[in-house]
């Protein structure tokens, strides 16, 4: 294999790349924003948010993990 | 993507691309701290935030950010990018006009339809898929056509 074949497959494994992190990212935000909605309702009492606190946390928690999934699939 | 659009890549949506992007990750960002602090002190000391207001005033405040002003630039995001992917048609042209739909829901809806913040992931992975799918060759083939 050439050098010229080795960039150009490297070059063609980049947007599959970005393309996986982009439909995880679609995956793991609608898999948040379902886990906060079943938990609490849609104007919570502070009682309901300390109940479900574990499941919102969890929620929160993926935010980095979102964000960082966004930028691998803008390259 | 970006690789895919390269030399193609207009200056001027890829500013407005890139901007609206980052803004709406600082949104996530933003509303997720504020969130996690709320549910801190909730666990720590409710009483303070019930008495005080302070609990109705971070909720709304994070149901502001994310809701309102992400899913504007979420709106933005997919506007700029349905553009590009119209102009360069690296994805079928069906899923840049879904892309336009989609970000005028975002756009005009004032937070008052709850489901409108999935349609931005739900896109994402629609367009992330046609990525994947699609070989080189076959967007090679619609250009031509």
């Amino acid at each position: 294999m050439t050098s010229e074949e080795t960039l150009s497959r490297k070059e063609l494994q980049t947007p599959r790349a970005a393309a996986i992190a982009g439909m995880l990212f679609g995956v793991l935000l609608i898999t948040s924003q379902l886990l906060v909605w079943v938990s609490i309702p849609v104007n919570p009492a502070a009682t309901d948010v300390i109940r479900h606190s574990r499941a919102v946390s969890l929620a929160l928690n993926l935010r980095p993990l979102q964000v960082s999934l966004f930028f691998g699939s803008l390259p | 993507m970006r690789s895919r659009l390269g030399a193609l890549e207009d200056h001027f949506f890829a500013t407005v691309f890139m901007g609206s992007g980052l803004l709406y990750i600082a949104m996530i960002f933003t509303s997720a701290a504020m969130a996690a602090g709320l549910v801190r002190v909730l666990l720590n000391a409710p009483e303070s935030l019930i008495h005080t207001g302070g609990y109705v005033l971070g909720r709304a405040q994070v149901y502001q950010t994310m809701t309102v002003y992400g899913s504007k630039m979420a709106g933005v995001f997919m506007f700029s990018t349905s553009t590009i992917l119209l102009r360069t048609m690296i994805v079928p042209r069906w899923i840049a006009f879904v892309g336009y739909v989609f970000g005028t829901i975002l756009l005009l809806s004032v937070g008052t339809i709850v489901w409108v913040s999935l349609v931005f992931p739900l896109w994402v992975f629609l367009v992330s898929a046609a990525i994947l799918i699609e070989s080189p060759a076959q967007i090679a083939d619609r250009n031509d056509h």
